[in-house]
């Protein structure tokens, strides 16, 4: 949970475009998921690390929002599990940009391998530095999305 | 898949596959990269297995080598320290059963961040408060709203 501001900036770009704010809603709760459920399971649970893996990865994160969708009415579910899982792939994409001295941090393709990847662009603790450039995104998207509003409807 | 229909059911999978993805990625992953105090109860079986450890504390500084607080435990690192005692450090190092000890492949000084650490959590809460607020305003039940919409319709 130690970088949701940038998480949630990138949550922001992504979903901002969209017409449904309810559906909006949906995709930033998506872009936070991943790291609520691994604080949730390690915290709450006391899991161990490994067991909380598999919302750090791409196929591993699908039940979670299938189950999250589940909790939606009915004609809301197929809409509300694709915002959720393009929230939290969003997140692991961004995580997939962190350093951990060549570890590997995302296991792309769990359960069928433990391999795990990482592009090694910041390390962890770097993230209040990206604090700035996430505030700029919110801050520009939001400027864009309501001049694009402003803008009259073609003839 | 999304109806109502076995939705107990489908619910029970989910939360099955759930859990055995869970059971599945610890049974696999702590092979992949034992913690330090599984090794320290195993010496032989994880002879030569490389680790990462995140974070840890230096405890101790001597001339040929240095001892680390990792989770629970603490274990011995061959070669120099890479800062002084009580500083932290990530690591990936192979473990040797004979000692024990760690051999540093890769060493990182962490900075000491206390305060920055807290302050990423405090913001990190906020935004996870203010995403769950405007899900809210969107999706909360509020049977007075729905009453007065019903009342003017």
């Amino acid at each position: 949970m130690a970088d949701l501001l940038v998480h949630f900036a990138s949550g922001f770009a992504a979903g901002r475009p969209l017409r449904d704010g309810r559906l909006r809603s949906i995709v930033y709760v998506g872009v936070c998921l991943p790291d609520l459920l691994y604080k949730m399971l390690l915290y709450c649970g006391n899991a161990p690390t490994w067991l909380c893996e598999p919302t750090h990865t791409p196929l591993g994160v699908l039940p979670f929002c299938y189950v999250g969708a589940l909790l939606f009415e009915e004609p809301w579910r197929k809409r509300a599990f694709v915002a959720l899982l393009g929230g939290a792939w969003l997140h692991l994409l961004v995580d997939l940009g962190k350093n951990y001295m060549g570890h590997g941090v995302i296991a792309w393709a769990f359960p069928f391998s433990m391999h795990t990847v990482e592009l090694g662009w910041y390390y962890p603790e770097q993230s209040p530095l990206l604090w700035i450039p996430a505030l700029a995104l919110i801050g520009g998207v939001e400027w864009i999305g309501r001049l694009m509003a402003r803008r009259p409807a073609s003839p | 898949m999304f109806g109502n229909k076995g939705y107990r059911w489908k619910l029970a999978a989910a939360l099955a596959l759930i859990a055995g993805l869970g059971v599945e990625a610890a049974l696999r992953g702590e092979p992949t990269n034992p913690s330090v105090w599984r090794c320290l109860s195993e010496p032989p079986r994880w002879n030569g297995q490389s680790i990462w450890i995140p974070v840890a504390r230096i405890v101790s500084v001597h001339d040929r080598d240095y001892e680390i607080h990792s989770g629970i435990v603490d274990i011995r690192v061959a070669g120099a320290s890479p800062g002084p005692a009580d500083s932290r450090v990530a690591l990936i190092a192979v473990f040797h059963a004979d000692g024990p000890f760690l051999e540093p492949l890769q060493t990182r000084l962490l900075p000491p961040g206390t305060r920055s650490r807290r302050l990423m959590e405090i913001v990190s809460v906020l935004v996870t408060l203010a995403v769950f607020a405007n899900f809210a305003k969107h999706f909360l039940f509020r049977p007075k709203l729905l009453q007065a919409e019903g009342e003017a319709g």
